[in-house]
């Protein structure tokens, strides 16, 4: 039989999100230390703790979960940004990079958008997950990625595919997200 | 070198890929049959009712490196296939190139024997197909 009840995760993403959402960046419990932490500590959590040690257990599924992460935070704030806009993309762009920017997630930047052709790519500049990181083989932003779909997909209410086309720790200066809409 | 691997899932060949799927659709108690890109997003699907597509494509890919990490703990190198047994039927899963599976979900009443052989049939057929269209 099903359980109906939320997990111990669940409810802390339910409070974070709400936070986000309320645009409130204060947070209890760190009257000292404040709101912000630095970027290399964030870094170890997304590619050390949703990276590396995930990779170790997953495998070849590492990127699948790291990229469906990436949607559920983008579904959350696509949501956000879609409230009494009347479906106005231009508006709806803007508040993406808004919020991208408060969250320093990085600065959103649209490159193409060619809606005949269901193409929209997407740059990504400071991005806060390969930032300062060099030498990789192939892109791994992946948590941005999906973040970058769930977004576009929120918007247009179909299914979209997010890859990665360059990236900053593969020296391309900037991470660039292509979306397909399926 | 990137590993970058964008499947135009409108070329004219996916067609090819959807015969496919419709041919496994036809054994008795399959009831989807999808093809899953290394991020877990579903390219290619066939399936009898709803599905979460976003939610099954990430957790065949999990539920598949999973299993195959568990297997290269005990020195088996080189899996082909995971098979999921629940109450109600199976989930199997193949790898078939650059990352991408094919995975049959089926009932209860599934002669397990009989999906396995045509998976296993299929999969040199799709890795064909693949090869091609990653090629170009």
């Amino acid at each position: 039989m099903l359980q109906n009840t939320k997990s111990d995760y669940q409810i802390a993403q339910q409070q974070i999100l709400e936070g986000i959402v309320s645009g409130e960046f204060e947070i209890e419990n760190r009257k000292d230390l404040g709101p912000l932490i630095p970027i290399r500590l964030f870094q170890a959590l997304r590619m050390v703790a949703l990276g590396s040690n995930v990779e170790d257990i997953l495998g070849q599924g590492a990127p699948s979960l790291v990229y469906h992460s990436g949607q559920s935070l983008g579904l959350a704030m696509g949501k956000i940004a879609a409230a009494n806009i009347d479906k106005d993309l231009e508006t709806y762009v803007g508040k993406i990079k808004m919020l991208c920017r408060q969250l320093s997630i990085g600065l959103v930047v649209p490159d193409r958008v060619d809606l005949n052709a269901g193409v929209l790519e997407l740059r990504v500049d400071e991005c806060v997950s390969c930032a300062g990181i060099h030498n990789v083989s192939a892109p791994i932003c992946h948590f941005e990625a999906g973040m970058v779909g769930g977004i576009v997909k929120t918007f247009f209410n179909r299914n979209v595919k997010a890859t990665e086309t360059k990236c900053n720790a593969l020296g391309d200066k900037t991470c660039l997200i292509r979306v397909d809409l399926m | 070198m990137s590993n970058i691997h964008l499947l135009n899932t409108r070329k004219s060949q996916s067609s090819e890929i959807d015969s496919i799927l419709r041919n496994l659709m036809s054994i008795q108690g399959v009831s989807a049959a999808a093809i899953i890109d290394n991020d877990g997003f579903v390219t290619h699907i066939h399936r009898d009712s709803e599905v979460n597509t976003d939610a099954i494509g990430a957790s065949v890919q999990v539920v598949f490196g999973a299993a195959a990490r568990s297997a290269a703990h005990v020195g088996h190198h080189g899996t082909n296939m995971v098979i999921c047994e629940n109450t109600e039927g199976y989930i199997l899963s193949t790898p078939i190139d650059a990352g991408f599976i094919l995975a049959l979900v089926t009932q209860r009443d599934a002669l397990l024997g009989r999906v396995r052989f045509e998976l296993k049939e299929t999969i040199p057929v799709l890795k064909k197909l693949f090869s091609s269209y990653l090629a170009n």
